[in-house]
């Protein structure tokens, strides 16, 4: 057959013909209990600003995430060479950055810990809704509307009584999830490359990011290396992350 | 084709964390995104798990949209990469075996309209996913390049280049005629 000036049309015709436009209805539900268990990615919003990381720590996530990226898709792998390198004592204790809220004091991790954070899922201890509120109501710099944005929207903890996080380290994946009376929705879902003993950088739909990491025997805490955008989020990266110790499940 | 047009508070709240806001968001562009999502994939299952992905991460990236307004082209993009994901992931871990149907002179009854849309929808699996999407962006949607290339954020020459190649190819492939066929059937 030879194609004549119709072709367009005919291929036009074709492709609004020959297809379904009907989305099934499972598929929509399927998405909307996925959605229910899931949370809107807030946090890190400064993480898009590259400037606002250390350049040399910029420069070596820039490559390890590029390495990534060619390697295997858009997920990257934990460097697998970083239990090998030999660690730096991490600081005797690892109090809450100066200004953040004191939920879970982070316990002594006198004596140094040497190699890699081992995959697995690390928890926080569950604190008391109540805490989080009263910290937030304290928070003189947090305007009435914010602090409700923090309470219903970010965190969706009114009502409630308890509040935790865990992060699941595995297959160069970290999957933060937030637990509000024991119910789980998922938070952040990212991947993690240790650029050193002590440093993690995250790769998600945000951008990039990291955490000072300062280990402890059976676990870790967290330190934000990057600015929020704005103070609920600044209040809400602090609650999540840098109000205790992660320590590893059982 | 028409797009509703979507209620900017709907999306805004949304995007402070309404999930009924949301539900309803979807019920209003779901059916388009899987239209789109079939007619770049070619096949019900992944357009299915595409469209799934693209709902969830437009509820989860959706704060960071900054400008309502935006919401459906914003969302057009986050299922066009949906559509690249399920096309890589089919091709690394699945044969995707086919089996064509047998190729031959046209029917005696002149049904020359129907081995053309065989052959069309043969050589449009055969373009790169990124061809398809622009091509269907065009010719399904409607959508002007320049919009296409905002939308994808592509460089407009890029859009151009890759809408040429698209109608290129399936333009061979009716022009060409069939290919000869030595057994009953072949798989792709």
């Amino acid at each position: 057959m030879n194609a004549g000036p119709d072709v367009e049309r005919l291929i036009s015709n074709w492709l609004v013909e020959e297809a379904p436009d009907r989305a099934p209805d499972r598929i929509l539900g399927a998405a909307a209990q996925t959605i229910d268990r899931t949370k809107q990615r807030r946090f890190g919003a400064a993480w898009r600003d590259p400037m606002l990381i250390s350049t040399s720590r910029l420069v070596a996530a820039a490559v390890i995430v590029a390495a990534a990226v060619v390697g295997a898709g858009w997920i990257g792998r934990s460097t697998a060479s970083v239990g090998d390198r030999p660690t730096t004592a991490p600081a005797t204790t690892a109090p809450p950055p100066s200004g953040s809220p004191s939920l879970n004091p982070a316990p002594s991790s006198a004596g140094s810990v040497s190699g890699a954070i081992s995959e697995g899922t690390y928890a926080s201890a569950p604190v008391q809704v109540a805490d989080i509120i009263a910290l937030a109501n304290a928070d003189t710099a947090l305007s009435p509307d914010q602090r409700t944005h923090i309470i219903d929207v970010l965190f969706e903890i009114r009502d409630h009584t308890t509040f935790a996080v865990s992060i699941e380290l595995k297959d160069g994946k970290w999957t933060e999830k937030q637990s509000v009376d024991g119910a789980e929705q998922v938070g952040q879902e990212a991947t993690y490359t240790f650029l050193d003993a002590n440093t993690v950088v995250l790769r998600d739909e945000a951008g990039v990011g990291g955490f000072e990491v300062t280990r402890l025997p059976n676990g870790f805490t967290l330190k934000s290396l990057t600015p929020q955008a704005d103070l609920e989020e600044a209040f809400a990266v602090k609650i999540l992350f840098e109000s205790g110790a992660f320590i590893r499940a059982p | 084709m028409e797009v509703e047009e979507l209620d900017r508070d709907l999306v805004e709240q949304a995007r402070r964390g309404d999930r009924e806001a949301f539900t309803v968001l979807v019920h209003q562009v779901s059916d388009v995104l899987y239209a789109i999502a079939f007619r770049i994939l070619r096949d019900p299952g992944l357009a299915e798990d595409a469209l799934q992905n693209a709902l969830v991460l437009a509820w989860r990236r959706l704060p960071r949209l900054r400008d309502a307004e935006r919401f459906e082209a914003w969302i057009h993009r986050i299922v066009v990469h949906a559509c690249y994901d399920e096309s890589q992931r089919s091709r690394s871990w699945t044969a995707n075996v086919r089996v064509l149907p047998i190729d031959g002179p046209s029917t005696p009854d002149g049904t020359d309209a129907v081995a053309d849309r065989d052959e069309l929808e043969r050589a449009f699996r055969r373009l790169p996913i990124e061809q398809r999407a622009v091509f269907v962006l065009h010719h399904y949607l409607g959508l002007p390049l320049v919009e296409i290339a905002e939308l994808l954020e592509i460089p407009a020459g890029t859009a151009r280049s890759r809408l040429h190649y698209a109608i290129a190819g399936l333009r061979d492939a009716l022009s060409v005629g069939r290919e000869p066929i030595a057994s009953e059937g072949r798989l792709a």
